[in-house]
């Protein structure tokens, strides 16, 4: 199962009260479809008690805060708790958060519907955010604090980031968020040392999927710079990715890391002894045709040394030769000759056999578009 | 339909919520229907708990008052 549809699935069996195993038989639904349907849900679920809510809420604004918080804690609950303060002017609500336990107040957050209680948190004051903030990572509410994340107000968000220092929970938070828009404002925040806490955490709790996969929500500069992060980490780890990226078909989400990764880097991580294996150099050529990624790939194939090159090019070849074809008709020109411009000479001819016998018309079409390219001179020449 | 998806959508469950259900194979759609229907009985089964132990610390005197404010 994708790690990001595992997430959600998480997320649904919480709501509905259920084990997680319960609602495998969603896998495969798409995740948009799967988060709308549960964010409707939540609502539904909210405003079949509203009613009750608003009437609890009047009679706490009868009494004075301190009785409130007496009441909520020893006979309301959390559950109800949650529910009434989203029902609550947030001064009032604010107020009575101030007289809470912390214990108690985390667990109230914990059952505060998303969507009516937007305004509550994002007005709840840095200092009461960071508190609850900090018991619900000892709970490992890692689902609430990603929920927190997208609408603490930003002073609240820097004062939380800065407290976290287990690696689990950054990439677990982040897996977690609504809007992966937010992932950029999230990562930026952290300091050097809370991002390799981060890929440690990935490598000791076998999280690479989700940072794989979190990968592709970045942008370009935060990207490479966790790409680069991600290189230093020696070839066990890189050979532990590559497999990861593998199995999951998160190669493309892998090769866009790469693509930002500084020259040295991309270097290391493409030369990996591990990409050489046969299933696995398949597994990322099949990946690649499947999601039209060759503008991510072709970009590195001239970086691979010989023994490296060779695989790929016995799937481009061999295995998969129709793949050439799809290359030829999807990637980007300029991509592709960076790629025939590379070819170590005795590589060229079965190149250009596979072209002749599988890609007859793209590649004419390829050669038209490209005619004074120096690049193919030898190709056009092997192919008469 | 199943009984389940038919009490949902009389208790107001959101149409697009409902279409995502209907949407799903008859033993999938029927099973997350169950599984939905069942998280509302507990759910609404803990508010009114809640609510009966909010009145029964009310003082006698006031616990009818208190009761039309919570109950209607």
């Amino acid at each position: 199962m994708h790690i990001e549809t595992q997430a959600e699935l998480l997320k649904l069996s919480r709501l509905l009260e259920t084990d997680e195993a319960d609602m495998a038989f969603l896998d495969g639904q798409e995740l948009n479809a799967l988060a709308a349907f549960r964010n409707s849900v939540s609502s539904f679920f909210y405003e079949q008690h509203q009613d009750s809510y608003q009437r609890l809420a009047g009679i706490s604004k009868l009494v004075p805060t301190g009785a409130s918080a007496k009441l909520a804690t020893t006979v309301l609950g959390s559950v109800l708790a949650a529910g009434i303060a989203s029902e609550l002017p947030a001064e009032r609500a604010i107020k009575l958060a101030d007289k809470l336990p912390d214990d108690f107040l985390a667990k109230l957050c914990i059952h505060l519907e998303p969507t009516h209680s937007r305004a509550l948190l994002a007005a709840m004051p840095d200092k009461i955010v960071a508190t609850v903030a900090k018991a619900l990572l000892a709970m490992n509410e890692h689902i609430t604090l990603a929920r927190f994340v997208a609408v603490i107000q930003p002073s609240a968000l820097k004062a939380v980031t800065s407290t976290v220092n287990d690696g689990e929970a950054m990439v677990k938070i982040a897996l977690y968020l609504e809007d992966k828009s937010k992932l950029d404002t999230l990562l930026g925040l952290l300091s050097e040392t809370q991002q390799r806490a981060a890929l440690k955490a990935a490598t000791d709790h076998e999280l690479w999927p989700a940072v794989l996969s979190l990968n592709g929500h970045l942008n370009t500069r935060l990207r490479g710079q966790m790409g680069n992060l991600v290189a230093e980490q020696g070839d066990t780890v890189l050979s532990h990715i590559i497999e990861v990226a593998s199995d999951q078909q998160l190669w493309t989400n892998l090769l866009q890391a790469v693509n930002a990764m500084d020259n040295t880097h991309q270097q290391a991580v493409v030369n990996v002894a591990k990409l050489r294996e046969e299933h696995i150099m398949e597994s990322l050529i099949t990946t690649v045709a499947e999601e039209n990624s060759w503008d991510e790939l072709l970009p590195l194939l001239p970086l691979l040394d010989h023994a490296h090159l060779a695989p790929a090019l016995d799937v481009l070849t061999e295995r998969q030769p129709q793949t050439l074809d799809q290359a030829l008709n999807q990637a980007h020109d300029s991509n592709l000759l960076g790629l025939f411009g590379h070819l170590p000479e005795g590589e060229e001819q079965r190149v250009a056999k596979a072209l002749k016998s599988h890609a007859t018309d793209s590649w004419q079409a390829f050669v038209a578009r490209n005619s004074d390219a120096q690049e193919i001179a030898s190709l056009k020449a092997q192919l008469g | 339909m199943s009984d389940s998806i038919s009490t949902l959508k009389n208790k107001g469950l959101p149409a697009d919520a409902l279409a995502f259900i209907e949407s799903l194979p008859a033993d999938q759609a029927s099973k997350l229907a169950d599984t939905v229907l069942a998280a509302l009985e507990t759910k609404d089964a803990r508010v009114e708990k809640a609510m009966n132990n909010a009145l029964n610390v009310v003082p006698g005197p006031f616990r009818r008052p208190v009761k039309k404010m919570l109950f209607g």
